[in-house]
């Protein structure tokens, strides 16, 4: 069954070429829908938990931080005043606490059942790709540096937010349990948690709204948006520019187990000139 | 001459006195406000009938006293000289009616006035002292209180301590659930803040504490909710609130189980000052965020924009090829 298909895709290709550009285009982006998995339904389902009390805290956050000003008085108003925003805040709070408590149990979960996997732990190879990928776009070589599972950006997106969730998280409860934080920490730390609660709050907002819609959104490649976050997977083309490294070894295992080890999306045979 | 109150003259039109900057006045106290406030007075003033009907009904010649008054002091801009400062005698007569005393004859705390024109007028501490026994005359608990509080024995001192008014307010005195009273939550720290400017200030208003209260918040800790409110005490004095022993006490009236660490360490720390190691702490951790936040932003906004050079770039490139190919 896979071998058909495999085959389908062959022809499709070789035939393509009498078409002209535009047909071939989608002849290809028909006949090669075969769909890699990047995110499973549970990592789906963090992110998504993760984006809904993100966008919750900084909203019920931020006019705190700048509480003197009109529009925060405007904001906490729509809320039902500075109370009622606050406990708003508190529930995004929760929220964001037991995802982050989540993906620690489904890592050690994975640990466990020995799954787990080091794809997101740094490399050199990152550190040269970036450098690679600043020289390909100032046009200093052809080269496009080539990504395995996860490239630097997503790593670097992926351990910005541990980090953050640290801070957020460790200085949140300081000012939420200030009677318990100053049986361990003095007076001074808890200001100090504060502090870093607000600041650390910008950066998060500042990287997510820049970067990352950069990234998902606004990238020329992927604009209006990646939808990978959706349905967890991606196409071979996409897999192609995106992550070939993977692509490789992942047609490599499969060439090895003689089994499609990937799920499929959409059916690459319906594409009547995939069949010709 | 006889000084009758002409209804013919012009009403003068409500204006706020020096109330400290940023309270709401008459004009933007919400409905609800001055619905319950109207209760309150409308409560306040069958209640205070009853004594005098069953005395005789002799107040029914309450009023007729303060249409004098207003007949002079109704006029906006009555002032006087006094040293060479200008003190006005201006009182708005809607101001007061409007008042938790509006109802009272002016005589009930300007007890010292008599004849026309004023015997002996007196005006600065003397005349707060004055209307501070005035007070006293119904208030007499809270008068008591003050008097051995900060304010009230630095003002027996002569130094420019708060009396009753500087807090309270005069002819504008209102209920203290009233958004509009100079003691309403939301107004203390203006309230305080008027004389006690500088670090504690600043530094409350930083805190969440003030941040909370600043956008309308009814439970975080205004300036009395610490340090009192009749009662105030300098903070190295025995049985302050704010005092290392009542400390544990204090914050423990709004959070759950204070412990008595909460005594150990300052508050209102001013990490500008850097005057404290607590201080320079929370100062050096601002700093470490800040440029971490600037670092971190520029070095992305960098990476997007050579990433977009290079589409700009490589997609110029394609045109060129494009109208070479079509060219041919």
């Amino acid at each position: 069954m896979m071998g058909d298909k495999a085959l389908n895709v062959r022809k499709a290709n070789s035939t393509a070429a009498a078409f002209p550009e535009e047909a071939l285009r989608q002849v290809e982006g028909r006949a090669r829908v075969r769909a890699y998995e990047r995110f499973n339904v549970q990592q789906r389902l963090q992110h998504i938990v993760l984006f809904i009390s993100f966008t919750l805290l900084a909203v019920t956050g931020l006019p705190i931080k700048y509480a003197e000003t009109a529009w925060a008085s405007r904001v906490a108003a729509l809320f039902g005043g500075m109370d009622a925003m606050l406990y708003i805040h508190l529930f995004g709070a929760s929220m964001m606490i037991a995802v982050a408590v989540n993906h620690l149990l489904y890592l050690l979960f994975g640990v466990i059942v020995g799954e787990f996997s080091t794809a997101m732990f740094p490399t050199p190879k990152d550190f040269k790709d970036l450098f690679d990928n600043i020289r390909y776009q100032l046009g200093l070589t052809d080269q496009e540096p080539k990504f395995g599972r996860y490239s630097y950006k997503e790593k670097f997106d992926y351990w910005a937010v541990f980090w953050g969730m640290f801070i957020m998280v460790g200085s949140g409860l300081v000012l939420w349990f200030p009677s318990i934080a100053v049986k361990y920490i003095p007076l001074w730390a808890i200001e100090a948690a504060r502090v870093a609660h607000s600041d650390e709050a910008i950066l998060a907002v500042a990287a997510i709204f820049i970067w990352h819609m950069y990234n998902v959104h606004f990238r020329p490649r992927v604009f209006p948006m990646s939808l990978v976050w959706w349905t967890g997977t991606m196409t071979e083309e996409e897999m192609e520019k995106e992550h070939p490294v993977e692509l490789r070894q992942r047609k490599l295992q499969e060439g090895a187990d003689g089994v499609p080890a990937y799920p499929e999306r959409g059916s690459g045979e319906e594409s009547p000139q995939a069949k010709v | 001459m006889v000084y009758r109150y002409n209804p013919a003259w012009p009403v003068p039109t409500y204006r706020p006195r020096a109330r400290p900057a940023g309270i709401p006045g008459e004009e933007e106290v919400n409905s609800v406000g001055e619905m319950s406030s109207n209760l309150y007075r409308g409560l306040f003033v069958t209640l205070l009938l009853v004594p005098l009907l069953l005395s005789g009904g002799s107040g029914a010649a309450a009023g007729s006293t303060n249409d004098a008054c207003l007949a002079c002091h109704g006029q906006e801009g009555l002032k006087v000289q006094v040293d060479g400062k200008e003190v006005s005698l201006y009182v708005a007569p809607e101001e007061f009616q409007g008042s938790v005393h509006g109802s009272l004859d002016c005589t009930v705390c300007h007890k010292e006035i008599r004849g026309v024109p004023h015997e002996n007028p007196s005006y600065g501490p003397e005349f707060s002292g004055a209307l501070n026994e005035s007070c006293g005359r119904c208030h007499a608990d809270v008068v008591k209180e003050y008097e051995s509080s900060i304010h009230g024995q630095g003002f027996k001192k002569g130094v420019d301590a708060a009396s009753c008014t500087d807090c309270h307010g005069t002819h504008d005195i209102r209920p203290v659930d009233d958004p509009a009273s100079l003691v309403y939550p939301q107004n203390i720290p203006k309230t305080c803040g008027s004389c006690h400017q500088g670090t504690p200030l600043k530094t409350y208003y930083a805190s969440f504490h003030g941040k909370a209260v600043t956008l309308g918040s009814m439970q975080s800790a205004t300036c009395a909710d610490c340090h009192g409110a009749h009662d105030i005490l300098a903070a190295d004095t025995p049985g302050s609130r704010v005092s290392t022993e009542r400390r544990p006490e204090t914050c423990g009236s709004c959070h759950r189980k204070a412990e008595p660490s909460f005594a150990q360490g300052k508050v209102h720390l001013d990490p500008e000052a850097k005057d404290d190691p607590g201080a320079a702490a929370v100062y050096y951790t601002g700093k470490f965020f800040t440029w971490l936040t600037i670092l971190t932003i520029t070095a992305l906004v960098l990476h997007i924009e050579i990433e977009l050079y290079g589409e700009w770039r490589r997609n110029r490139k394609k045109d060129k090829n494009r109208k070479k190919e079509g060219g041919k």
